[in-house]
């Protein structure tokens, strides 16, 4: 029996209930992009969304015990996010409201979030899509359509094997070859940003 | 294909929902004690989002290290050899040696000496407890063209129920302690072996409806794959 994308996290809720904190890692590492970027849509501040979305996962996984395992993590983990970027946005509203009674009182509150989202770092996130970008672009052709048929169709090893009409393990070891050299022009991509790094470090 | 390459295929295909329940728990230890597997997952959530969205901002932010940090766990440590057996493989290897040869001498030995006791004690509660556990019943099982249905593995033990494809019969394999003795349906099996040691007695067992000759195969089969691992 395959165990389904939801099936996976709970498997791995379950294993970070028992104590594996490594399982719990690999929900961060699996959403924490996604929850980032839901968490920017209310503040508009790159450091205060990844701040909000650290204190959702530590949120998550001090109530896990609570959570309930015929639900779906990502929604549970998304609407943690949401309440707390939420929360995040009345506490500073609160915060100004006092900040301008001290100044007067009849001085507006309204708040105009300041984006903080630089031109390097949306260069930086930018590159790092175009470098997978580009390299899914020069997979052969025959891994590049697995990958695509899985990626972006959301189709099963087995759909695929009968669409592309071979055995379901070739479109797994595709599939698998189309990752692993993306995974390296990604590992090449963070190596030469290190050494640029340190290059002007210097 | 390297054990390495072998590993990460499968990490794809977890990634995918295309592993057995059984391989999923067992990938899911090898991720999350080895950095470089932990990055190729990374990476493939990396490449998912990069190819479903065409406006991926955030794709190179981390905060796991900073949860580590909040949260004080400590990162696995980097193994230093991925394409040979793992120490923790080694010491699974050890245990289920000694538990194979455990139930071979106790059945032999009726009274086992106290240190070896000891020390099975000690290997066969490493071993219980773990997903690699369900590999040596899973080997006791192999070439028999069967089908794992379902298992359940935690501090008490573990238990495989496996279905053989041909015949649809059924049967079960598992490792307890005697006080969990109910959970395996004692009365229709046919091979126990018992292991006596410091903390309790524990048992093997291989049950269900198929035959002893089938039964003592599979059996013969463990003792074979901890015979290979000498």
């Amino acid at each position: 029996m395959k165990v389904s994308n939801k099936e996976l996290d709970l498997v791995l809720v379950k294993r970070a209930k028992s104590g594996d904190y490594q399982a719990f890692d690999l929900l961060v590492l699996k959403y924490q992009s996604r929850l980032i970027s839901t968490a920017f849509k209310f503040v508009k501040d790159v450091q205060i969304a990844e701040d909000i979305v650290q204190d959702s996962f530590i949120k998550a996984f001090n109530a896990l015990e609570s959570f309930r395992e015929d639900s779906s993590f990502y929604t549970w983990i998304y609407r943690i996010t949401v309440n707390t970027s939420k929360n995040f946005l009345v506490s500073k509203k609160r915060k100004s409201e006092l900040l301008n009674s001290d100044l007067s009182e009849e001085a507006s509150y309204e708040i105009e979030p300041v984006e903080t989202y630089s031109p390097e770092d949306l260069l930086q996130a930018t590159q790092l899509q175009k470098v997978i970008t580009e390299t899914f672009d020069q997979l052969g052709e025959d891994t590049r359509t697995a990958l695509t048929l899985r990626e972006l169709d959301g189709l099963s090893y087995e759909q695929i094997a009968d669409v592309v009409n071979c055995p379901v393990g070739t479109v797994r070891s595709r599939i698998f070859r189309g990752r692993e050299v993306i995974d390296e022009a990604i590992s090449q991509y963070k190596q030469d940003n290190k050494t640029k790094y340190l290059e002007v470090k210097k | 294909m390297s054990d390495n390459k072998n590993m990460k295929e499968k990490i794809s295909a977890l990634a995918d929902g295309e592993l057995s329940d059984f391989e999923t728990r067992r990938i899911l230890t090898e991720i999350s004690s080895n950095p470089q597997y932990r990055d190729f997952w990374r990476s493939i959530q990396q490449t998912k989002l990069s190819l479903e969205e065409s406006d991926a901002e955030f794709l190179d932010s981390d905060i796991s290290e900073q949860l580590y940090s909040k949260l004080g766990k400590r990162r696995p440590i980097k193994r230093k050899q991925l394409n040979k057996p793992s120490l923790s493989k080694f010491q699974f290897y050890a245990a289920s040696l000694v538990g194979c040869f455990g139930v071979i001498i106790y059945s032999l030995i009726p009274q086992s000496t106290e240190t070896f006791s000891d020390f099975a004690s000690q290997k066969i509660n490493q071993a219980i407890d773990s997903p690699q556990a369900m590999e040596v019943l899973n080997n006791s099982v192999s070439g028999m063209n069967v089908i794992l249905q379902d298992f359940e593995s935690n501090n008490l033990g573990t238990l495989a129920n496996y279905k053989v494809t041909n015949s649809g019969e059924t049967f079960k394999v598992s490792l307890y302690p005697i006080q969990e003795i109910n959970k395996i349906g004692i009365n229709e099996a046919a091979k126990i072996s018992y292991i006596k040691s410091k903390t309790g007695v524990y048992v093997v067992s291989v049950s269900g409806n198929i035959s002893t000759d089938k039964k003592n195969q599979i059996l013969q089969k463990a003792n074979f794959f901890a015979e290979k691992l000498k």
